[in-house]
This record gives structure tokens, sequence and C-alpha cells, in this order.
């Protein structure tokens, strides 16, 4: 219907949904609103990339946030220290992005489960404990003192990615909302090429029987390293588009709540399918908008719904729909052995 | 140096206490509780009501902590661990689940009574000395009934007939189901346990500090790194990790600064895991599923 | 007649346990030896041993005279030794065809950087796996639907799709009925005939050793018991007080006078 083969029919699917998002730009839509829904793409663009190493690879990464942050961290650092535009700083944020889960991905080369998950967890509050703790002087003015990572008030004036310039007055947040789009695509089409790929069957491989890969020519390690590495570039630039579209940049991302958020639009939309951080995403967006009213439960709310769907529906939105789908294709003749 | 081993003493007592709740559960059901940290406060707030608010001696309070928290350890096995317990995925599954479980309960304590920050209301007057320098009262107890919580669930696990259902169920569940065990059982009685003995450590960690809805995120993730170093599933371990870790940390917090206690405990479990994956003491793979 | 594995002095110590314990013998090139024991006799541990899962504690296995004592698992499956596994192991979350089209792409030789894309060799390899293991039909099915009999075919397909040289089977037929153990026999034979292989079995169920097996093996306690042709086996004293007792003996017999007779499996 869409395209000969799975992957293609993932592929228009992908071109289908970011051309929608793109009209809506055009519908006029009131800055805040853009605002918003850059967030959350910029949310589901990170969980494309968590979702390859915690749901195909199947590899108890928890800390994934700290990829987001050096990221993020590198543009705002890049800017206030050097002038430098997030623009520019892009390529340097993946680049950050990648050395820190290159070296997530050394440290927990050798182990499994629920050592993983404490390295990788440690790792990510050890890096917020070390900003959050930075009170020293770095630079003096007049009136105040700005540590070196901004401490828990984080990094603020450090430039942006100047659509007012560039596309006009009152157009900020229409940039931002369509670079968001951009990274969000970018970060599909790596999830999707990967899923069908001989990458993405190695990474299932790993996650659905090690010993069975190893002896089938899949070297495990060089894999894990390989899929811990690319999941950083692209959360790495993620942070760098949040911090230039937010302007301001601090240790919250870091903190549970941000965690928690993440991981149920990754459970709701279904852990380890294409379409799950994009499904997840809407749900979360839409649970967490009519929330404005009860926000001291939201967290809570995203907790309850994460539980039921693991527990009900562990295949998600994702996983669901699939299923469905498959019912309403028509039926291969195949010849029951 | 005397004030460095005291301090680590404590520190080590506490971390001991609050690890070997953790330590309980990773070894009998294979499963890592993330829910730990909501269990610390929780004991800690029941603490706090019992005492301050229903006007009950001090000494109660640590039995509210143990009851809050066997109480919760009761409900998160009956609405989480039974429901998802022997399907697959269980490891990463459980993780998420406790996770969220853990937020919702400081949620709950957050909104219901309150995100303000105040203290445990008891406290024992006096210190002696030793050597150059002194030590209160207050903490020889709080030492005292740690390394007392340790020691009883030590004891417990050897000498007791539900100590010798946990071992069974934790080397051979299956062989434990056909001899009449019932593994749903156990495991509600380890959550229950496990849950006691983390309530109580979040009174004991909070007796001269503050109290918050988040006080037992901090103790979470230190007892993590203990029982990982220790190897998940060992008590023993556990309880050794716990006091080399603390004087680990006191040392580099005299030394380097407080904000240094932590990234020194990141690197020590990066070292120790890449020389021992499976912890220095650790039990071989434990594969539920 | 060229020696295709070359096992000496392997020995696996558990502690003060050796689960392999100083064990020598040699696999010819196109034969198929089987491997039979008692229960703990350690014929998992010397697979695990030879194809790299696990370290040796001492001697040597040589490969079609390469030395693969000290080799990782998918070194070892690059090399062309590929074998099953007794706990079924395939891609659960992945269907037939992936399965088989993911074993050919990296169990063949060694990429250093694998593509975007499976290559054409890959779905020959996988193609030419489906027929000869007879699961053409079920290519699109997911792994996890099939049945015991067909998943074990997926496992064994998957390990013929990395182009081995030497296929070592862990239990294949365990747990299947008569029909299904037939159905095996005959795709193994036909792996044989149509590739050229070199097979490696171990297995309980006597009928289906003494059918396929040119020579036997027999382990007990991590040592070698006999060696030597599957009729020697059922005469040999030892192999009958410590491995086949009476009955087995009976069956045995039975087994391989149905095959001088001629039967069909």
């Amino acid at each position: 219907m869409l395209g000969k083969n799975p992957q293609e029919r993932d592929y228009r699917l992908l071109v289908l949904f970011l051309l929608g998002l793109g009209v809506i730009a055009a519908l006029g839509p009131s800055n805040y609103l853009l605002g918003q829904a850059a967030l959350y793409l910029i949310w589901a663009a990170v969980v494309t990339q968590w979702n390859l190493v915690l749901g195909v690879a199947g590899i108890m990464l928890i800390g994934h946030l700290a990829l987001f942050a050096a990221g993020g961290y590198t543009v705002a650092m890049l800017g206030l220290y050097f002038g430098l535009s997030p623009w520019l700083s892009l390529p340097l944020a993946a680049v950050a992005g990648f050395v820190v889960a290159f070296l997530m991905g050394l440290a927990t080369l050798r182990l499994r489960g629920a050592y993983t998950v404490v390295v990788t967890l440690a790792i990510a509050m050890a890096m917020y404990q070390l900003i959050v703790t930075d009170v020293e002087c770095f630079r003096k003015t007049a009136t105040a003192c700005y540590s070196l990572t901004g401490g828990a008030r984080g990094l603020t004036r450090f430039g942006d990615f100047g659509f007012t310039k560039l596309l006009g007055n009152g157009m900020a947040q229409t940039g931002n909302y369509l670079l968001a789009i951009v990274l969000l695509g970018l970060c599909m089409v790596v999830a999707i090429t990967v899923a069908h790929s001989p990458y993405g069957r190695a990474f299932q491989a790993l996650r659905d029987s090690e010993p069975a890969s190893q002896a089938r020519g899949i070297r495990v390690e060089k894999f894990q390293l390989i899929v811990f590495s690319a999941s950083g570039v692209l959360t790495g630039l993620a942070g760098a588009v949040y911090a230039g579209t937010q302007r301001t940049f601090g240790p919250q991302v870091l903190e549970f709540p941000t965690l928690l958020f993440l991981l149920s639009i990754m459970i709701v939309g279904g852990r380890g399918h294409v379409w799950g951080p994009i499904l997840g995403t809407i749900c979360l967006a839409l649970v967490k908008e009519s929330l404005t009213s009860f926000a001291q439960w939201q967290n809570s709310t995203y907790a309850v719904l994460l539980i039921v769907i693991l527990i009900l529906a562990p295949e998600g939105l994702a996983g669901g729909l699939s299923r469905l789908a498959a019912r309403f294709r028509p039926v291969h003749k195949e010849v029951s052995s | 140096m005397t004030d460095i081993l005291v301090t680590a003493l404590a520190l080590g007592a506490l971390y001991a206490s609050s690890a070997v709740a953790l330590a309980l559960i990773w070894g009998t059901i294979g499963m890592l509780n993330l829910a730990h940290g909501a269990f610390i406060t929780a004991g800690a707030y029941a603490s706090l009501m019992m005492v301050r608010d229903l006007g009950f001696p001090w000494w109660t309070g640590l039995l509210a902590g143990a009851a809050g928290g066997a109480v919760l350890g009761a409900l998160v096995h009956l609405l989480l661990v039974a429901r998802i317990f022997g399907r697959p995925n269980f490891e990463i599954n459980i993780i998420i689940v406790t996770m969220a479980a853990s937020t919702i309960i400081v949620d709950f304590i957050n909104n219901v009574i309150g995100p303000a920050t105040t203290r445990q209301p008891f406290s024992i007057e006096g210190r002696i000395s030793i050597g150059a320098t002194s030590i209160g009262w207050q903490t020889l107890a709080m030492i005292a009934i740690c390394l007392g919580m340790a020691l009883g669930l030590t004891l417990l696990l050897k000498h007791t007939s539900l100590g010798r259902g946990i071992n069974a169920v934790a080397q051979e569940p299956t062989a434990a189901r056909l001899n009449g065990l019932s593994v749903g059982r156990v495991v509600l009685r380890v959550m229950m346990i496990s849950g006691a003995v983390a309530g109580v450590s979040g009174v004991l960690i909070t007796h001269s500090t503050a109290v918050y809805p988040t006080v037992g995120q901090d103790p979470l993730l230190k007892s993590l790194i203990v029982c990982v170093i220790g190897g998940l599933g060992s008590i023993p371990g556990a309880i050794a990790a716990a006091f080399l870790l603390a004087l680990l940390e006191t040392v580099a917090q005299f030394e380097l600064g407080t904000k240094w206690g932590y990234p020194v405990l990141l690197i020590s479990v990066v070292a120790v895991l890449v020389l021992r994956p499976n912890g220095l003491f650790g039990a071989r793979e434990i594969t539920r599923n | 007649m060229n020696v295709a594995l070359d096992v000496s002095n392997l020995t696996k110590r558990y502690g003060a346990m050796a689960a392999v314990n100083d064990l020598s013998f040699q696999v010819m090139t196109d034969e198929i030896l089987g491997i039979a024991g008692p229960n703990g006799a350690g014929k998992t541990t010397l697979f695990d041993v030879i194809s790299g899962l696990s370290l040796p504690s001492e001697g040597q296995i040589v490969l079609f005279g390469e030395d693969i004592t000290a080799r990782r698992a998918d070194e070892i499956c690059h090399l062309g030794l590929a074998r099953t596994f007794q706990l079924n192991a395939v891609f659960d979350s992945m269907t037939v065809e992936e399965n088989l089209l993911t074993t050919a792409y990296f169990g063949r030789s060694h990429r250093s950087f694998p593509g975007l894309r499976f290559d054409s060799q890959s779905r020959t390899d996988c193609d030419e796996t489906l027929e000869l293991v007879g699961l053409a039909d079920l290519r699109r099915r997911p792994a996890s639907e099939l049945t015991v009999l067909q998943r074990k075919l997926l496992m064994l397909a998957g390990a013929i799709a990395t182009s081995p040289r030497v296929l070592m089977l862990d239990e294949p037929v365990g747990g299947l009925t008569q029909d299904e153990i037939g159905h095996c026999a005959k795709v193994l034979r036909r792996v044989r005939q149509e590739r050229g292989m070199t097979i490696v079995l171990i297995e309980h169920v006597m009928s289906f050793v003494t059918e396929l097996a040119d020579r036997v093996l027999v382990l007990h306690h991590g040592a070698k018991l006999y060696e030597g042709s599957v009729d020697g086996m059922t005469r040999s004293e030892e192999v009958v007080s410590a491995y086949l007792g009476a009955s087995g003996l009976r069956a045995m017999k039975l087994a391989t006078e149905r095959q001088d007779h001629g039967a069909t499996a």
C-alpha cells in the first residue's frame, strides 16, 4: 500500500508525518503552542535514540540523559565563553554526546543487567552532582558571581539560532519548531534505517540471545559500543537543539522527573518499536497538557500510565497498532507444516 | 584521623543498614528495587508522624518506620512484583516499574503530607570522648541499631525456617516450588522484611538531618553503588562494601572537598566492575527467567 | 581423509572439579561423530569450550589446521564452526527469514564495517538454507510463533546459514516425537549430502545416533570412555555398565538391527 517493503513504508509514513507537522506551522498557531510542540519533538527525538539502546538492543541504559546534557552544555558553554553560535556548536555537541556515550559504553562493556543500570545511572548522577555543587566563582561581574557550569540555576544568555533575523519578527518560535521537526526527522531516518539494516538485526540479536549472537559471528562488545556511541551522536545534537531553542540549559534535565517522563514515552509508545517514541510522545503530551490543573500529580500520572501499560499491554501503542494492522493486511497463503 | 574514622563508621553503618535491604531482594528474587529510596523516605515520614504528630516516645518512631516500610513492601509486591514475576523481561521491567512506583510514593508524600523540610523530633543528648575526638550518644545508638539490623537479618537467613525458605527460593526456585514452598509467599515476606529494614534505616538516616520528600534519593544511589561493589545479592558483601565505601567517601571529602565524594564513589564503582564484573563478592549470574 | 577437528588433552575445570578431563579425539572431514554419555558427563561443556563460549583450562583445539583454543566464539564461527544449543536459541523478535539473513550476514565471515543493507550473498545463503531445511514456506512467520520442531529446524538453519564446515549439534532432537526425529534425521542426511558437512552431535536418543553416526565417542565424568564404531559401542562392557544398561543395550541392538535390515527412517 504505502511501499513495497516495511522499510519503504516506514520512510513514506515518516515523510507524511513530517509534512503534516510542517503544515501545522502554516496554520498559524500561537507562539506558545509552537514552543511547546518544539519541546515535545525534541523529547521524541531523544527517545528514538534511547529506544535504540534500551529497546532494540536491550541494554539496560538508564543514564541516557547524560548524553543529552553533554550536548546541551556544549552549546551553552561554547556560546557563553567563546561567543560561538549554536549553529556552529551543533557538530561539537554531537561529538560531545558521542564521547560521553562511548565512555559509558566502555564502562559497561562487560556488565549486564542491573549492573549496567547502576553504572549508567551513577554516571548521570555524578554529572548532576558535579554541576549542582559547582558554586565557585568562575566569572565575576560587579553584581554577581557565576560558576563555570551555572550550578543549579543553569546557563542562559549564550545565544540562540537567530530565527528572528533569519525569518522575521515574531518568527523565532516558528523557526525553533521547524528545526525541531528536522531534528526528529533525522533521528527517525536513522532509527528506521538502523532497524531494517544488519546493524539493527545485530542489536536485536543481542537482546534476544547473547550466546546465540556470539555463536553466529556477532561480536557482542563491538555492537554494544556501536549502539551506545551512535545513540550519543544524535542525543547530543538534540541537547544542542534544546539549548538553542529554549535559550537556557540546566541540570534539571538530569533529574528524575525528566527521566520518568521520557521513560513513560518509551514504554507507552512501545519499547523497541520504531514508531514507539512518536506515538508515546503524542500520548504523553496530551496527558501532560490536560493535567495543567493537577500539576502536582503529573509525575504520578505518568508513572501510573507507565505501570498500567507495562503490565497490561507491554508492547505499547506501537505494538498494539501493528497487531491491528496485521489483521487488516491480506493474509499470505502459507502452507502450514 | 579519628575524626575520619568515626565519621566513616557512622556513615558506614547507615550505608550498611540500607544496602542489606536492597541486597536481600536482589539475592532472593533477582530484582533491583528502585523503590528502595521511597521505602526509606516513607520510613522517615512514618516515624515523623508517629512521634511528632501522635506524640509517642521517640523509639516508637523506629517501629513506625519498620511498619511503614513493610506495608509499602507488601504493596509493591502485590501490585507490581507479583504481576510481572516469571514473565519475560522481568529484570528490566521491574526496574522501570519500581522507578515509577517510587515517583508515585514520593508524589504522595509531597502532596498529601507536604513538601516542607522538617526534622525528626527526637534527640539524645551527650557525647563521649574517643581519643582526640568525641562521638554523640545518638550516633552510637544509631550505629548500634544499624549493626543490629544487619546482624539480625544475617541470623534470620541462617537460622530460621523463613530464612531457609528464602535461601531455597534464591538458589533454586523451581525446586523450592516442587518441595511445596509457596514462592509467592516467600517473595512477599522478603519484600516486607526489606521494606521494614529500609524504613528503619530511613529513620536513622534522618535522625540528625532534614526530612523532605526526596530524602531517599541519595541513599538509594549510595545503596545501589554499595550493593553493586559488594556483589549484588551478597549481604555480607554489601556490609563490607558499605564500610569500605563510607571510608573512601569520607577520606575524599576531607581531603578534596565535599563535592568530590560522589565522583570518587562513581570512579570506584566503574573501577571495581571493570576488574570484577560481578562485584567484589559477587554471586554467579542470577537469571530468573 | 583430513582431520577436521583435532582435540588434544582438553581439560576444563570449575574449581576443583574437572568437567572435561584430559580429553583427546579427532573428527574426520565429512564424517558424523556422535557424542554420548550420561548426564553430567561434560558433553555440553565440551561444546562450549570448543565453540569458544568458554575457555579451556588446559589442552588444544585445532580446526582444519588452525588453532582455535583461545579464540572468541564469533571468531570461531567465522572460521567455519557452527553449533546449536540444547535450550532453543533463535532470535524470537525476528521472522524466520530475518533470523537466517542475520546469521548468514554476520556468520559467514568477519565484517569490520557492516553495511546498511544485507548483501545478495546473504540473501542467497538465506534462501538456500530455507530450502535445504524445509522452512521456505514459513519465511515470514515470527520465530516466536513456531512449533517446537520448527524452532529446532530454525536453529539448525541459523547455524547452516553461516556456511560452516563443521556443524556441532547439542541434543538436536531432544523432546521430539518419533516422526519428528525421523524428519530431522532426513534433513541432516540431506545437509551432509548436499553441502559436504562434518557433523558432531550430542544426543541421548540412541536411535538417532545409531542411524546417523559413522563413529561414536562416549564420555563419562568428562573423560573418554569409548571411541569407535557404533557396533563396537554396544559390545563394550564399560559403556554398557556405565551408560546403556541392559534395557538401553536392547534398544540399541533393536535400532541397529532395524538399520541392517534396510528399514528407512
